[in-house]
């Protein structure tokens, strides 16, 4: 496992960050599509258990955005690839599109 | 979001639940410490618990709400954590597993098809059906007359999406 330093700029305080986890992938709150969709699709595309998948679904519903995978730049734009992929939530004749994700952090 | 009388319902609700003073506000309920809004919680019936999360919603500041229904990650307040998130995913989660239905047949079905908008939009929902499910939908859809049956084999969901989708923008 790869270590990379990094000093904080309001610290001074230098801390490791891991390599493989630099980068994160946010999912967005949205009105179209429903806590089973979030729940099939995150254990889906990032591989979670229901039960993780579950409390990422209450955290984005509750404070509008989750985070749900961590890891290199190109292991989460696949990750965010995946979600964008997943398509509309069939439960809901209205859901037209996936739900919005981006990656952050690196 | 909660209208303000269903507001006032949930609080009168939790303040019998509450072994404590009567919460009057949501300012009251959102300034509940972690380990006692999951004791309320606890004793939210599981039906109500949708409301609960509902109420929470109308506190605002989510990220402080939510930190507080993760026992802010105290390991003390574990146990209480386990059991909230699942009493609530029980209470949200469709029970239905595989082989109750046919997921196609109910979310893509016959009256839809006319909308070749939304049958594209559940292009990705087609291809993660298993065969034998996309078989079955399509012996409904459309019945050869001879007895024959759909038989794509296991991994051809998109040859079989390409004969779907053939047959549906040629009706």
């Amino acid at each position: 496992m790869s270590f990379e330093p990094e000093e904080s700029p309001e610290t001074g305080v230098e801390t490791e960050i891991r390599a493989d986890r630099a980068c994160k992938v946010l999912l967005y709150n949205d009105e179209e599509h429903t806590y089973d969709y979030v729940v099939e699709m995150l254990s889906h595309a990032c591989g979670l258990s229901r039960e993780k998948a579950f409390r990422c679904a209450v955290e984005v519903d509750l404070t509008g955005r989750t985070i749900v995978y961590f890891g290199t730049r190109p292991a989460c734009k696949a990750v965010a690839e995946k979600i964008k992929a997943y398509g509309p939530d069939h439960r809901l004749p209205q859901s037209m599109s996936s739900m919005k994700a981006e990656v952050q952090g690196c | 979001m909660l209208s303000e009388e269903h507001q006032s319902m949930m609080l009168a609700y939790l303040s019998g639940l509450r072994r404590g003073p009567r919460l009057r506000s949501l300012e009251d309920f959102a300034a509940l410490p972690s380990r006692e809004l999951l004791q309320i919680a606890a004793r939210v019936e599981e039906s109500a618990l949708g409301l609960f999360l509902q109420l929470l919603k109308c506190c605002g500041s989510g990220e402080s709400l939510f930190d507080r229904l993760m026992g802010d990650h105290e390991e003390d307040n574990r146990p209480l954590v386990d059991a909230f998130f699942e009493r609530y995913r029980r209470s949200v989660l469709a029970m239905a597993g595989p082989g109750d239905f046919n997921p196609l047949e109910t979310y893509l079905p016959a009256h839809a098809l006319d909308d070749l908008a939304f049958v594209q939009s559940r292009q990705a929902f087609f291809l993660r059906q298993t065969c034998a499910v996309i078989n079955e939908y399509l012996d409904g859809l459309f019945p050869a007359g001879n007895g024959q049956k759909h038989a794509f084999p296991a991994g051809d969901q998109e040859k079989a999406w390409a004969y779907f989708w053939g047959k549906v923008i040629s009706k």
